[in-house]
């Protein structure tokens, strides 16, 4: 019964850490530069999830946090510090739509998982009662 | 112990292993919701109408002989160890649906439905359990309160 626990308490895990990445896309959504200051546009991150609690017990977890290749977004604004001599600046590839209904999906799933606990939980409580 | 050949009754035997077996169910369940967003994942089973038929089988044949242990038999998801425990194997479920091109067959209503009528059927296994325990306890004080 605890197992169960263990298992609804690493979906959990892994559905926040997915939230984690998608405000981190959302957030940086028009960044045009990296930390060291070189003019690379943000690149979007993604989870990808795996089944198991990744130390060899059942459950969900997080594989990796993985880079998506696909090609920058790019806008007409010749004025910008970070435009190319076509005139474009080049911007991160995430798009807030699919951010948007992707972190919806992660917080229902968390919150199933939330429910999960609480039968758990009852079971529990049920079985401690044989005693009382 | 003479308080083992009061406890050990078929029913609660019965009802031991009803409980034991939905708490492994919650465990499956549980993992079936863990990963309903996990590429590839083929949700897992353990069959409760399997198990009831199953139990079915095993109170019949304990009555004709007299035992008062239960033995299940014959199903590849699960089987009681010589201890009394309950050893699951739970089969993966086949995915009829074409709908995602992984062929997962994770479904979420299905899925809470399942876990509902689970610790519904975990609640009854309990509080029968718990009634029978109770009955044993008024017999000692020697009184009905």
């Amino acid at each position: 019964m605890i197992r169960a626990l263990d298992i609804s308490g690493s979906a959990l895990t892994a559905q926040r850490v997915r939230l984690d990445v998608i405000s981190g896309n959302i957030a940086n959504a028009e960044v045009t530069r990296q930390e060291d200051g070189t003019r690379v546009p943000y690149r979007r991150r993604f989870v990808t999830f795996m089944t198991g609690d990744g130390q060899g017990g059942p459950g969900v977890h997080v594989d990796e946090v993985a880079l998506d290749a696909s090609p920058f977004r790019e806008k007409y604004d010749p004025g910008h510090a970070d435009a190319d001599p076509r005139g474009y600046v080049q911007l991160p590839n995430v798009s807030i739509t699919m951010e948007y209904v992707d972190a919806l999906a992660a917080s229902r799933a968390y919150e199933a998982n939330a429910a999960m606990v609480g039968v758990t939980r009852t079971m529990i409580q049920q079985a401690l009662r044989l005693f009382a | 112990m003479w308080i083992d050949r009061l406890t050990a009754s078929r029913t609660m035997h019965a009802l031991e292993l009803a409980a034991r077996f939905a708490e492994q169910r919650q465990q499956v369940l549980a993992e079936n919701l863990a990963n309903i967003d996990t590429p590839d994942y083929q949700t897992r089973r353990l069959d409760p109408n399997a198990f009831q038929a199953s139990l079915h089988k095993a109170l019949a044949a304990a009555r004709q002989d007299g035992q008062r242990r239960l033995k299940l038999r014959g199903n590849a998801q699960f089987a009681t160890e010589p201890d009394g425990e309950i050893r699951v194997r739970p089969a993966t479920e086949p995915a009829p649906n074409v709908l995602f091109h992984d062929g997962t067959n994770a479904r979420l209503e299905q899925t809470l439905t399942d876990i509902s009528r689970n610790a519904m059927s975990y609640e009854m296994s309990t509080s029968l359990l718990r009634g029978k325990f109770q009955n044993l306890l008024r017999a000692i004080r020697g009184r009905t309160e």
